[in-house]
Order: structure tokens, then C-alpha cells, then sequence
């Protein structure tokens, strides 16, 4: 699973552009806040639910797709370990334990058949 | 503002870079192990590690990276990569203009390099201080918990990023971002709204996985955004 397509040229790219996007995000109101004031409120409310929305999206279709075919079966491994983790990070909120069960229950999955 | 002498010297504020040093300690070793396999996982993916590494010094946020080197490893272009991680980073603009009113005495060169270390923990540190004790010196007790947190994520990436090009792919490390996400998801979540928003998102990113340029992940996003706004209205 290499990145073959963009490239690695490409792939430098995307850091510096990401990088400098981040900053003017992060550096935005700091900078200039005192011009224009307070950020509006609708857009304060809405901003809020922008982590928990991102990365549910980016995390559960990686449960249930494989090779971009949707799989919800019981044997889907996937879909077990996504599924236990997701449990564990419900309950402690701690990341490496998350990965940990997550990950362990993967590996075992696909040893034991 | 604190002034101590040390050997002639006179240290301005240096008491208030040192209890910054000393809240965010545990914050600094705890990003250690996320930060390595964070840079295993980006090696493993294609990235080179010199790429791994200087990726987390110049975008310094674990949820962008892992957000960056999921979207490269399904083969996308990269501007898909670029617009995703930028979407995770949205957030940020919240947390500057939450600090900007605290900051406003400050030069803009000053309050320039502590936006280059605003992140999740840095924010949540700084805000509390801030409101907690107005007479606390913002400029050194940002550095106080910003450099630590710079040092060990960095520090953590260039370990991670030796150790990651010796992971066999059987390991399916990639398998880790998504881990990654959900618990991220469920420190983002706080009350009835924003779990609803959670909710609503993962089953549109689900139904609109095959819609291309991975637009599914935005549309899914704000979904998600206005079903939180929604439920927030009726509540």
C-alpha cells in the first residue's frame, strides 16, 4: 500500500500547502482580532460541531468498506475490531487503549480464521 | 510579571515558563506513543521519514497528519489529501478566536509563533490559565507548555519514523487511523448535540463513501454540522 499515485515529489507539496493553510487557520482571529471583532455567533455554533462531524466521517466507513465494497458481516474483521475499539473509546476515552484492542483484536482475527 | 534573579541574571516572567513547563508535562509524555505510530504508520504508508518527520514539526496536529496519510493511502489525488486535513483543522479557528481576546497586548510577531503551536492541548492549558489568573505572563507560559509539546511530538515522529520502515505490511498498520478517529470522535463529543452530529455524519460518510474526490467525507461533515445545529435549536 505505497503511494504510487500522487508521489513523493507530490506528497511535499501537500505538507508545505497543508502547513501554511493550518497556520493562517490557527493564526486567523489572533491576529486579527481588535479589527474585526468577535467571531459571529451562528459561525461559533457551527465550528463546534466540525470535530466530532469530521472524524466520525473519517473514521467508520473504514469499519465497514473493504477494497470499497461494503461488508457487514460478523466475520468482517474490520468490522469486529472497529467495532470493539469504538466501544473501549466510548467507555475510557483513551487513545492508546483504543488502538491497543483495536489493533490486538485485528491481528488475532486474522490469524485465527 | 515575575522578575528572579539567577547567577546576575534577571529572568523575566520565568516563574510563569516554568509552571507552564510543569502543566504540560503529562500532556508532552502522553502524545509520545501516538506520535510514534503516527510516523510508523505514514512510513508504512509511502511517506518517507525525513516527510513524517517534518510534517510534524510544520502542521503539528495529530488528527490532520493521521487525517493526511489515510486519504494518500487510498491512492486520491492531492488536493483531496490537502482539503481533507484542512477540514479536520477548521477547528483551529475556534480556539484563536476563543484566545484572541487574551492575547491582544501582544506584537504580532509574538502572538505569530504561539499560533504555530495552537493545538488541542496547548489551547485547552492556555485558556484555563489565561481566564484562571489575569496577572499570569502569556508570552512565557505559552512557550512554557508550547516547546515541550513541540519537542516530545517531534521527538516521537523521528523515532517513530526509524521504527516504521521495519513494520511488515501484515501488521496492516494503517488500520490504526481509524482507531485514532473514534477516539478522538468521543473526546470531541460533549452533550446531546454534538453526539447527534457524530451520529448523523458517520452514517452519511458510510452511505457516500463512493461518491468521488472523496466528497463524501464533506458533505457527511456538514450533515453532521447542521444536525448539531438542529438538535441544539429544539433543545
Amino acid at each position: 500500500m505505497t503511494v504510487a499515485d500522487p508521489g513523493r515529489t507530490a506528497l511535499w507539496l501537500a505538507i508545505v500547502v497543508v502547513a501554511i493553510g493550518t497556520f493562517v487557520l490557527r493564526s486567523s482571529l489572533i491576529l486579527l482580532f481588535g479589527r474585526t471583532g468577535e467571531l459571529p455567533s451562528r459561525l461559533r455554533a457551527a465550528l463546534r460541531f466540525v470535530p466530532a462531524a469530521v472524524l466520525a466521517a473519517l473514521a467508520f466507513p473504514a469499519f465497514v468498506y473493504l477494497d470499497g465494497s461494503l461488508v457487514l458481516s460478523p466475520s468482517s474483521e474490520r468490522l469486529v475490531a472497529g467495532g470493539l475499539a469504538t466501544v473501549v473509546a466510548w467507555r475510557t476515552e483513551n487513545m492508546l487503549a483504543t488502538i491497543g484492542v483495536g489493533m490486538a483484536t485485528l491481528w488475532l482475527l486474522s490469524v485465527v480464521p | 510579571m515575575t522578575e528572579r534573579i539567577w547567577h546576575g541574571w534577571a529572568l523575566p516572567a520565568n516563574t510563569d515558563f516554568v509552571s507552564g513547563v510543569r502543566d504540560c508535562l503529562p500532556l508532552a509524555v502522553s502524545v509520545v506513543p501516538f506520535g510514534m505510530i503516527l510516523a510508523a504508520t505514514a512510513v508504512s504508508t509511502g511517506f518517507s521519514p525525513l516527510q513524517a518527520v517534518v510534517m510534524s514539526a510544520i502542521i503539528f496536529g495529530g488528527a490532520a497528519q493521521a487525517a493526511m496519510v489515510d486519504v494518500a493511502g487510498q491512492n486520491t489525488s492531492i488536493g483531496v489529501i490537502v482539503f481533507t486535513a484542512l477540514v479536520v483543522n477548521l477547528r483551529y479557528v475556534m480556539y484563536s478566536g476563543s484566545l484572541a481576546p487574551h492575547l491582544r497586548k501582544l506584537s504580532s510577531a509574538r502572538r505569530s509563533v504561539m499560533a504555530t503551536m495552537l493545538i488541542d492541548q496547548v489551547y485547552a492549558l492556555a485558556v484555563t490559565e489565561f481566564s484562571r489568573d489575569t496577572d499570569t505572563d502569556k508570552w512565557w507560559y505559552y512557550l512554557g507548555i508550547g516547546l515541550p509539546m513541540v519537542a516530545s511530538w517531534v521527538g516521537s515522529h523521528v523515532v517513530g519514523a526509524v521504527v516504521g520502515s521495519q513494520i511488515p505490511e501484515s501488521l496492516q498498520l494503517q488500520f490504526v487511523l481509524p482507531l485514532v478517529f473514534v477516539s478522538l470522535m468521543f473526546t470531541a463529543i460533549e452533550g446531546r448535540a454534538t453526539r447527534v452530529a457524530a451520529a448523523v455524519a458517520a452514517l452519511v460518510a458510510i452511505a457516500g463513501a463512493g461518491l468521488p474526490f472523496n466528497s463524501g467525507l464533506i458533505v457527511a461533515a456538514s450533515a453532521g454540522v447542521v444536525a448539531g445545529l438542529v438538535t441544539e435549536g429544539v433543545a
